[in-house]
């Protein structure tokens, strides 16, 4: 995964993100080790302390577990915890800017909800 | 834990010694170089000039002083004390561990040694100048002492030129010190001497001085290695103020 | 955490002008620290009192609980590379690399020779001799092997061609990583190096501008974007930083953080869109002698 460092999300959150997507995709299941900060630096060629801030988000969200000397490990709930809050957050933020944005373009309501089914379809039949 | 080295002084002035001398080896082929070309001078010009002859016989005079190699050695002496210090003042000491006393100690120490393999050097050359005159067909050596006739002489003489050597080099390293601080002192010592040479006054204080110099109750080279010393020390304190330049 | 490093209203005159005023700041523990600020704000100066080799005029300033000018520890654990760096011209680089082990007790010979070999620098060849960037890339391995418990570079990347400072900058990196110690780089340019940094020293005009962990950084400013007239009516009351006008009469602000709580949705549907500003962003605003740009030169 390529950072991004325009400012427009701080590197710690995307280390977190990344961590997420990670479990999203049982890469990393429930108690499986988290990578450390440090082994985090190295893959992404940041300091250590911006991996650590990372680690400590999903710390605080209970996505991750501490045992003492031996690092942090995924939690039970983790996979769910995240769907969920991607859904709320994310999901949320992104169809805000597409009404935004649908409004400049003049694009109606139904229109709108029209090209969502159209996505959806087109998604499945893939 | 934070790991931190202590270095002692000892430790580290031996290796910046050690760092100087490898850094002014190159000075050292100078030094040769010069010391060839004195004897080369001695050799071309001492003949043309001390040879005389009368009708019955022809007779060639070689008068060995030392002065060509003596006077090259110290003008080499002089340049390098002077050196030193530029290289103080600048940044090339600093990628090493130091502080100004120490490096100042180990300046001291590798002037030092030049001045050693310096006196002992023009003492060699002054031997490889008498060798190549005996080499001459029809020559004969008058003059006598060496170091198997008179070791004592010999020896005294070896520690007249290195001591001679060492205030050359004192003399440069301070001159240079005081330069560091501010290039006006060049101005300011060459206007003294100058006043010195010129004035009654001066010359006057000149021959006191060195009155009183020999008057001194100490051996003959106790004089010029206490003058070394007193400039190297006034150097050192000099070099602890000063800033490397960026 | 230890202090490694401590300054107080350290103050540095060059005749009669302050290239350095009302320094006050302390860096604990093992941090790579970015000094940025713009050319000649100082940064050298500074650096060069915490290294020893400039005493300050007033103030004081310890490393390691030491006075670093003429102090045997302080030169012992500690090392500034900068581009004046210089080494006898006799020496060539195998010579340098001989006896820094001599002097510094962590010196890791291997690394510096690999890494001599890497960015191909024949250590046969002599320092003086090296071009700039070549030269500068030297210093860098010799500041990194030397493994110094305070590592400082002054501009290290000057005159590195792209490949060899991403390269410099990752290696700085792992180094780091697997021996953790005080590092401080200085540099104008913060983009290159951000990802690296745990904290930023700004400097501005001889005095410290601001001291923040990176993330702190981040939250410092808030950056709108819209039309002229509703951005300016949003940005009353608060410091502007940077303004700049943009075509279709569309105006750019970037506002402190400070207590600024906007109400995003309201802000969107007026046309305004948050911008982020990046770090590097922000140092440059920060540091500007005055709200506006070059524009404003030519402006009557």
């Amino acid at each position: 995964m390529q950072l991004n460092s325009d400012g427009t999300k701080p590197i710690y959150v995307q280390i977190a993100e990344w961590l997420e997507n990670e479990i999203i995709a049982d890469q990393l299941r429930t108690d499986d080790k988290v990578y450390s900060q440090y082994q985090l630096a190295e893959l992404f060629n940041i300091n250590p302390a911006t991996a650590g801030k990372g680690l400590t988000l999903l710390l605080e969200e209970q996505i991750v577990y501490k045992k003492r000397g031996l690092g942090m490990f995924v939690t039970t709930e983790a996979k769910q915890m995240i769907l969920v809050k991607r859904r709320n957050e994310r999901l949320t933020t992104m169809v805000q800017e597409i009404v935004l944005e649908a409004r400049r373009l003049m694009v109606s309501e139904d229109e709108l909800i029209e090209l969502i089914k159209c996505a959806r379809s087109g998604e499945e039949r893939k | 834990m934070m790991f931190l080295t202590t270095k002692s002084f000892a430790e580290t002035l031996q290796a910046q010694v050690k760092f100087k001398l490898h850094a002014y080896l190159s000075m050292v082929v100078y030094l040769i170089i010069l010391q060839v070309a004195g004897m080369l001078l001695f050799l071309l010009l001492g003949s043309a000039n001390m040879s005389s002859s009368s009708d019955l016989v022809e007779m060639e005079f070689y008068v060995f002083t030392p002065k060509p190699m003596l006077i090259l050695s110290s003008l080499w002496a002089f340049y390098v004390g002077k050196l030193m210090t530029r290289h103080d003042q600048r940044a090339d000491i600093m990628p090493f561990v130091t502080t100004r006393t120490l490096s100042s100690i180990a300046d001291v120490v590798v002037l030092g040694l030049l001045a050693i393999f310096t006196g002992i050097t023009v003492m060699l050359s002054i031997y490889v100048v008498r060798i190549i005159v005996m080499l001459k067909p029809n020559q004969n050596i008058i003059s006598g002492e060496n170091m198997v006739n008179a070791p004592g002489i010999f020896i005294e003489n070896i520690m007249t030129f290195i001591v001679f050597i060492l205030l050359m080099t004192a003399i440069g390293y301070f001159f240079g010190m005081l330069t560091q601080q501010s290039k006006l002192w060049i101005f300011f010592i060459v206007a003294v001497s100058v006043l010195m040479l010129c004035s009654a006054f001066g010359q006057q204080v000149l021959l006191v001085t060195i009155k009183l110099a020999k008057s001194v109750p100490l051996p003959l080279l106790g004089t010029p290695v206490i003058a070394s010393s007193i400039l190297f020390v006034l150097a050192t304190l000099l070099a602890n103020k000063l800033e490397v330049r960026g | 955490m230890m202090t490694v490093i401590q300054c107080e209203n350290l103050e540095k005159k060059f005749r009669k002008k302050k290239a350095l005023q009302n320094i006050t700041f302390q860096i604990e523990g093992e941090k790579i620290t970015g000094l940025i600020g713009r050319n000649g704000t100082g940064k050298t100066t500074l650096l060069r009192i915490l290294a020893g080799m400039t005493k300050q005029t007033s103030g004081t300033v310890t490393i390691l609980d030491k006075t670093p000018f003429n102090n045997l520890f302080v030169s012992a654990n500690s090392i500034l590379i900068n581009d004046q760096m210089q080494f006898p011209g006799s020496f060539k680089l195998q010579d340098i690399l001989n006896f820094a082990p001599d002097f510094y007790e962590k010196w890791d010979a291997e690394l510096a020779t690999r890494l001599l070999q890497y960015f191909r620098l024949s250590p046969q060849s002599y320092h003086s001799d090296l071009s700039k960037g070549m030269k500068n890339t030297f210093n860098f391995i010799f500041g990194l092997a030397t493994r110094c418990t305070v590592t400082m570079f002054d501009e290290p990347i000057n005159g590195m061609d792209e490949a060899v400072r991403k390269d410099v900058y990752r290696a700085l990196l792992k180094d780091y990583l697997a021996y953790p110690r005080t590092i401080i780089i200085s540099s104008h340019f913060l983009d290159e190096m951000e990802h690296l940094l745990e904290d930023i020293l700004l400097l501005d005009e001889g005095k410290v501008a601001l001291h923040k962990s990176l993330d702190e950084l981040r939250e410092h400013a808030i950056g709108l974007q819209g039309p002229a007239d509703v951005v300016k009516k949003w940005a009353t009351g608060f410091e502007i930083l940077h303004e700049k006008q943009l075509a279709g009469n569309q105006l750019y602000t970037v506002l402190k953080a400070q207590d600024c709580t906007f109400n995003e949705k309201q802000l969107l549907q007026e046309g305004i869109s948050f911008i982020p500003v990046s770090a590097g962003d922000l140092c440059l605003y920060l540091t500007n002698t005055r709200v506006g740009g070059i524009d404003d030169v030519f402006n009557d």
